[in-house]
């Protein structure tokens, strides 16, 4: 398997950074590989998702690319104050950079972003925020701040607004009949430990989504928030990035 | 400038090899192709030499920022990609004649750097396709493995360039050894050159331009049809100096066109980096 840990100038970020990259062995397919872009937690860098995970035991079956990024313990959001824009890093200059460096697919159902814990939730932002970049999010764990607590560090760090900020945009589009203000969600993959902390918070984010018929996939199972339990989950969080788009499904809001 | 540390399976060394680059990622445009140089460490050093001991990459933002480097320019923006090449002298160790079926240890550099290498960074890099856009340079050891490379594998590489180059001959292999200076073990001296009497000829720089070139000759082709760009120079207090003399006498003899400079410097890394910078304008 090839990796390579690649340290680079971010514009976003007003500083150089570091990243580890996983390229498969396989042959290069036409339209490129498929990229995940994962996302660490708090406490972490980019060396967890290697160091701590069994990824690559499910990473070389695949034609994926996973770009593992530094986030800090940033929330994967953006700070003007200090010049750092996690978001902005993330899909609008990682995804070019690496697209324009590596052989990969433009394609948007091509393209994931997933993560653990604080990445989780900040993968599942993204993916609503920059619905036109990923057509896959995955969270694992998420850290999704409560809609009581709405925005508590005041970064745009929380996932359910970043919601409600679509399902307002979709309401907006339907009542200015603005065809361009119809949004694409990705598809969407959540699973969470009945022992975690986090599990009232990703129920009702769960709940929020249902209540607004957006279709995903969640999954509790016994366990807590721990890389045991995220080990468990890899099986099934390929198993999601390998689905194939489905005919005519209802993702378009 | 990004660094990047790649970690990959090589088929032709039997194993995980390490390398590293230094690419203009960050300023290159949708679509674009960048242009290569492989640099070859010497004697007991490793991939990390070139970006320790010298400003490569200081040098290299300088060189991709002239006016005639860029997209829709003459010249394309520049990669350098530096590999480990052990103790080898960049030849298959053992030759490919001797080598055993489930031997382990067995690390054939030659194809690595002249067939793998360059097809895998093609594949996963934008790099041009073109023969002009791929360079290979090194220094002592590997201007010796640059040169003999460059020129064997012309079809690949449109420039090579060899610095204060170990060109080995048969005497200045007996004097080294003599001398304790690179083998340790007169098995490892057989492993890498096939001995003493039987320096392998079909590597030997001086023979493998002259067959190159009066091929061209023979073919009437035009001047670096066959031969890459050459690139030749030396340290004026460096042992090494009087084989590269040699060569450029040799090279002027039979008319192959090259530059031969020479700078105040010894074996040591203010010349190479000097070498650097002045392969980089060339190249």
């Amino acid at each position: 398997m090839s990796l390579v840990q690649m340290d680079f100038a971010s514009g976003c970020l007003n500083r150089y950074t570091t990243m580890e990259v996983f390229l498969p062995d396989t042959a290069v397919p036409e339209k490129g590989f498929r990229s995940l872009y994962l996302l660490h937690g708090y406490h972490g860098n980019h060396t967890d998702m290697l160091r701590r995970l069994n990824l690559l035991k499910y990473a070389e079956a695949n034609d994926i690319a996973i770009f593992m990024p530094d986030g800090d313990n940033a929330y994967w959001a953006d700070f003007p104050e200090r010049a750092e824009f996690y978001q902005e890093y993330v899909a609008r200059e990682l995804v070019p950079l690496t697209r324009r460096l590596f052989p990969l697919s433009e394609k948007r159902e091509d393209t994931y972003v997933a993560g653990i814990s604080m990445g989780g939730g900040g993968a599942i932002r993204l993916g609503l925020m920059y619905s036109d970049v990923f057509g896959k999010v995955a969270g694992l764990s998420p850290y999704l701040v409560s809609y009581e607590d709405f925005d508590p560090v005041g970064h745009g760090t929380n996932a359910l607004k970043a919601l409600d900020d679509v399902l307002m945009a979709r309401q907006a589009s339907i009542f200015s009949f603005s065809m361009g203000g119809l949004v694409e969600l990705p598809k969407m993959y959540l699973t969470i430990g009945t022992d975690d902390a986090l599990l009232s918070e990703n129920r009702q984010f769960h709940e929020m989504l249902e209540m607004a018929s957006l279709p995903h996939i969640y999954k509790e199972y016994p366990g807590a928030h721990d890389w045991d339990f995220w080990n468990e989950r890899l099986p099934e969080l390929f198993e999601f990035l390998n689905q194939p788009e489905e005919e005519g499904e209802a993702w378009l809001f | 400038m990004a660094i990047l540390k790649f970690d990959i399976p090589s088929e032709t060394m039997g194993r995980q090899v390490t390398f590293e680059a230094i690419i203009p990622a960050e300023a290159m445009l949708d679509g674009e192709e960048i242009a290569v140089l492989y640099l070859l460490h010497g004697v007991q050093g490793g991939y990390i030499n070139w970006i320790s001991l010298t400003n490569a990459m200081r040098l290299l933002g300088q060189r991709n920022l002239q006016t005639d480097v860029g997209p829709g320019k003459a010249r394309k923006r520049l990669a350098l990609i530096m590999p480990s090449g052990g103790n080898g002298f960049y030849h298959p160790i053992p030759s490919r004649e001797e080598r055993q079926e489930n031997m382990g240890h067995q690390h054939d550099y030659e194809a690595f750097l002249a067939e793998e290498l360059p097809a895998w960074t093609r594949k996963m890099l934008p790099v041009s396709k073109a023969r002009e856009d791929m360079g290979i340079a090194g220094l002592s050891m590997g201007g010796y493995g640059a040169l003999y490379l460059g020129i064997k594998y012309g079809e690949t590489f449109g420039f090579a360039g060899g610095l204060s180059s170990a060109l080995l001959t048969q005497r200045s292999l007996e004097d080294n050894f003599a001398q304790g200076q690179f083998f340790r073990a007169p098995e490892f001296l057989d492993l890498v050159f096939g001995g003493f009497d039987d320096h392998r000829a079909e590597n030997d720089v001086f023979r493998l331009s002259l067959k190159a070139r009066a091929r061209e000759r023979r073919e009437e082709l035009p001047d670096g049809t066959l031969l890459p760009k050459l690139y030749l120079a030396c340290g004026e207090q460096d042992p090494l100096l009087e084989l590269s003399k040699e060569l450029h006498t040799l090279w002027d003899k039979a008319r192959i066109p090259h530059t031969f400079e020479t700078h105040p410097g010894a074996h040591e890394w203010a010349f190479w980096e000097w070498g650097l910078e002045r392969m980089l304008r060339i190249f």
